[in-house]
């Protein structure tokens, strides 16, 4: 039971650097040509949507001036 | 807010922001090939800059700012259902068209090839300008969008039509990349579409010259006692590029709201209004004007149109094939 739960903990660490990783932007480089293991847009989920923001236009410009 | 625009026709636009919203919008104009390090640079380092960037090299948006989480794409609520959807992931705004054009003084001012295969004909070896596509992201993308299933498989068959024979392939190659390497044999370079245009365009000379470039160059060339031009329209299988230009937000953004109000803004007729009157701009919501009397819909028929995916994978093929090819002879 000990080990299951040692490996359940390594797994987790692992997806939570793999995590931490995926939200790391890649170090500055120089335009060029990319053959980097990026992922291909072809192979990306749509994101959801990063700001979080009002249902109502009215709320959106009231926080858009504040 | 901050902007970031490869554009200079956002002036007006921030200011009836501005205006209508009280949101002080500081908008800079910054030149396509320094934008994408400047906001790497910036975005990287954390350091104060743009809010909003806008930004029309589809292989630099991906590799650069999208790939690398430097900037993201939303779509604001009020646009999700007047938007179509495959042009929200990432955020277009509108398509820039470029094409050919000629100087309509010969032949009756009729356009001078209906096949696109005839730039790789002899007979106009040295009569066409192409602008380097290192200095210019765009015809790179052009390019490599050729090579891929859809438009070498339509090249093949213009080919046949044109020259009455099987185009013959090289191993590892497309349709696309022999169309490219005989195109850019027979081309002249180019450093500046505007001045490129107005060469073309000048009456009275003794050679049909023409060019690959956008086609507002029309805008500047329109009085008929200096020049003679006019763009080739229809042509097989394709006679034009359309050129996405995108809406983005950076991930260290400062004022989240003000963005996404712009964003918005960006479609309405006050944002809209210098491009609408111009030729060649056509926004992708389709009841924002369109004054050269053409649509989005009428293009989309006639155009290579850039598949950010294809672009991102393939890019830098095309950019070591066309290298090659363009340096052995300009």
């Amino acid at each position: 039971m000990r080990r299951l739960a040692a490996a359940t903990l390594a797994i987790c660490l692992c997806l939570g650097l793999v995590a931490c990783a995926g939200n790391t932007p890649a170090s500055s480089s120089a335009p060029g040509p990319s053959q980097s293991s990026e992922t291909s847009p072809s192979q990306q989920e749509i994101s959801p949507d990063v700001i979080k923001e009002p249902e109502s236009h009215e709320e959106l410009v009231k926080l858009a001036q504040a | 807010m901050v902007v970031y625009a490869i554009t200079s026709r956002l002036t007006e636009a921030a200011q009836a922001f501005e205006e209508k919203y009280g949101i002080k919008v500081e908008y800079s104009n910054v030149k396509d090939k320094e934008i994408y390090t400047k906001v790497t640079t910036e975005v990287g380092g954390n350091t104060t800059g743009a809010d909003v960037i806008v930004v029309h090299d589809s292989y630099r948006v991906q590799s650069q700012l999208l790939s690398t989480g430097y900037c993201f794409s939303q779509t604001p609520l009020s646009l999700k259902n007047v938007i179509p959807t495959e042009y929200q992931q990432p955020l277009i705004w509108y398509f820039g068209l470029k094409l050919f054009l000629y100087n309509n003084e010969f032949d009756g001012g009729k356009q001078p090839f209906d096949n696109i295969w005839a730039m790789t004909d002899p007979k106009w070896a040295g009569s066409y300008y192409f602008k380097d596509a290192n200095s210019e992201g765009g015809n790179f993308n052009f390019l490599t969008m050729l090579t891929s299933p859809k438009w070498s498989e339509k090249l093949a068959a213009a080919y046949k039509e044109y020259y009455g024979k099987d185009i013959v392939i090289p191993e590892g190659q497309t349709a696309g990349h022999v169309w490219t390497k005989l195109f850019l044999d027979n081309s002249i370079g180019a450093d500046s579409e505007t001045s490129m245009s107005k060469d073309i365009a000048l009456k009275g000379q003794n050679k049909q010259w023409l060019g690959w470039t956008a086609y507002s160059r029309l805008r500047a060339l329109n009085d008929p006692t200096q020049y003679a031009i006019d763009a080739i329209t229809e042509s097989s299988p394709f006679s034009s590029y359309l050129q996405p230009c995108y809406i983005l937000i950076a991930k260290n953004v400062k004022n989240p709201y003000a963005a996404l109000l712009w964003t918005e803004f960006m479609y309405t007729d006050v944002a809209w209004a210098p491009y609408g009157e111009e030729s060649g701009s056509y926004n992708v919501v389709s009841s924002l004007k369109h004054s050269d009397g053409f649509t989005l819909d009428y293009w989309l028929d006639k155009a290579v149109v850039d598949d950010l995916a294809y672009i991102y994978d393939t890019r830098y093929e095309m950019e070591e094939f066309y290298n090659e090819v363009y340096y052995a002879n300009h």
